[in-house]
């Protein structure tokens, strides 16, 4: 039984502040020549739901189960680009086809996140969806941002990957083993040809999530869905069918719940990356 | 070269599939070396293919051996990355999805439509 306190837990105010514009039409838009509705083949049956859910669960291929870190934004704003950097780094995950058993745990780093899992940062987006730091963004801006020229990696990594350009993930939030924070930076600040790095971590697919029907059979096909609602962002990441609630790993270290019927009207304009750009060599993964 | 040691490359070859990583058999004057699995590549199409979990449960088995096991989404508009090209020509020409395996950039077996934890598995002798 899941504690009625973590679910629709909506007293964080993480900085959303895009309802009007996350809406499909803006998200197409948004996405450019990444944008894609989602497929018909791949909605599942309403009858097939249950049991798929259950198979998820038992096998660990939940979206929740390609997410191998927490991220942290503090007393930030940054929740729309945690949201947006959380489903790339699932969809990276998937491809990658390594999942992690128990999803994200506070202070706790996988083994086998050395092996091609890399952990972006946040704040590389966010600094320029918000350039004046506080107020906050939506997945429409942050989403374009990735799409156009990528994430950069967090300094901190599972791996020695040797990437030339990183950044800290937040500008809120604590240093932990799995993410970096710093002080506030201007786009004018990022290290000179921060593209060359950032381009490889870019989403080459993004499903527009219009509906209730799209957003469970993404989840049920191991994605991760970033929207918004009510002051702050989240990463939705798995559907408890046994409750009929959506556990979504929240940018303050934990996981938290939401209805339904929250999930049911966020998800009228919502974003799950789908494909990125695979590399060469997992343990290179900018070259 | 002497007939035994020919027949000791050729039983190594055969076995090459069971051995892990790259074995180079030491003959006189003569070193074989015998590459096994160490990659399998699923290449699908998201617009037409869906991969069930226990495909996906499948190909996260096979990385806890030791094969580096990945999904590929062909993507007409970006650029076939080296890495990709043979096991996507391969999967193409068995018809997608498949599930390419491989011993460095040599096609070992191709596994049309996986539906099962074990059609993956046993992809991998």
């Amino acid at each position: 039984m899941i504690d009625p306190k973590l679910i629709d837990v909506f007293d964080v105010q993480g900085g959303y502040i895009g309802g009007e514009e996350d809406t499909p039409d803006g998200l197409f838009s948004a996405c450019g020549s990444a944008a894609r509705k989602f497929p018909k083949s791949m909605i599942v049956p309403h009858d097939e739901r249950k049991d798929m859910a259950r198979e998820c669960d038992r096998l660990k291929t939940f979206g929740i189960h390609y997410l191998d870190r927490f991220t942290a934004q503090g007393d930030s704003h940054e929740c729309a680009a945690h949201a947006v950097t959380r489903s790339i780094e699932a969809a990276r995950n998937r491809h990658r086809g390594i999942t992690y058993a128990d999803g994200p745990r506070k202070d706790f780093r996988y083994t086998a996140s050395s092996k091609g899992s890399v952990w972006l940062s946040p704040l590389s987006l966010y600094i320029e969806s918000n350039p004046g730091r506080w107020g906050g963004s939506n997945i429409v801006r942050n989403v374009n941002i990735a799409q156009r020229r990528g994430s950069l990696p967090d300094r901190v990594q599972p791996a020695e990957y040797g990437f030339r350009h990183t950044l800290h993930g937040s500008a809120g939030g604590k240093n932990s083993s799995n993410q970096s924070i710093g002080p506030w930076v201007s786009l004018a600040n990022l290290p000179k040809g921060f593209e060359e790095t950032s381009k490889h971590f870019r989403p080459l697919e993004i499903f527009i999530i219009e509906n209730e029907d799209e957003g469970i059979s993404a989840l049920l096909h191991g994605g991760v869905i970033a929207y918004g609602r009510r002051g702050h962002a989240v990463a939705v990441a798995r559907w408890d069918h046994e409750e009929n609630v959506y556990a979504y790993a929240d940018s303050y270290d934990r996981i938290l719940y939401d209805s339904a019927a929250t999930f049911r009207s966020a998800c009228q304009g919502a974003v799950c990356v789908w494909t990125v750009k695979m590399p060469n060599d997992w343990s290179r993964p900018a070259e | 070269m002497k007939p035994w040691a020919f027949i000791l490359a050729g039983i190594a070859i055969a076995l090459a599939p069971l051995l892990p990583g790259e074995v180079t058999i030491p003959l006189p004057g003569w070193g074989v070396v015998v590459s096994s699995v160490d990659r399998a590549v699923l290449v699908y199409e998201k617009d037409t293919d869906v991969i069930p979990p226990a495909v996906r449960a499948g190909i996260n088995a096979l990385n806890t051996r030791g094969i580096v096991a990945v999904l590929y989404e062909v993507n007409d508009s970006e650029e076939v990355k080296p890495a990709y090209v043979v096991p996507v020509d391969a999967a193409k020409k068995s018809g997608l999805p498949s599930l390419v395996v491989l011993a460095g950039d040599k096609v070992v077996r191709v596994v049309k439509s996986p539906a099962t934890e074990a059609d993956v598995l046993e992809a991998v002798p």
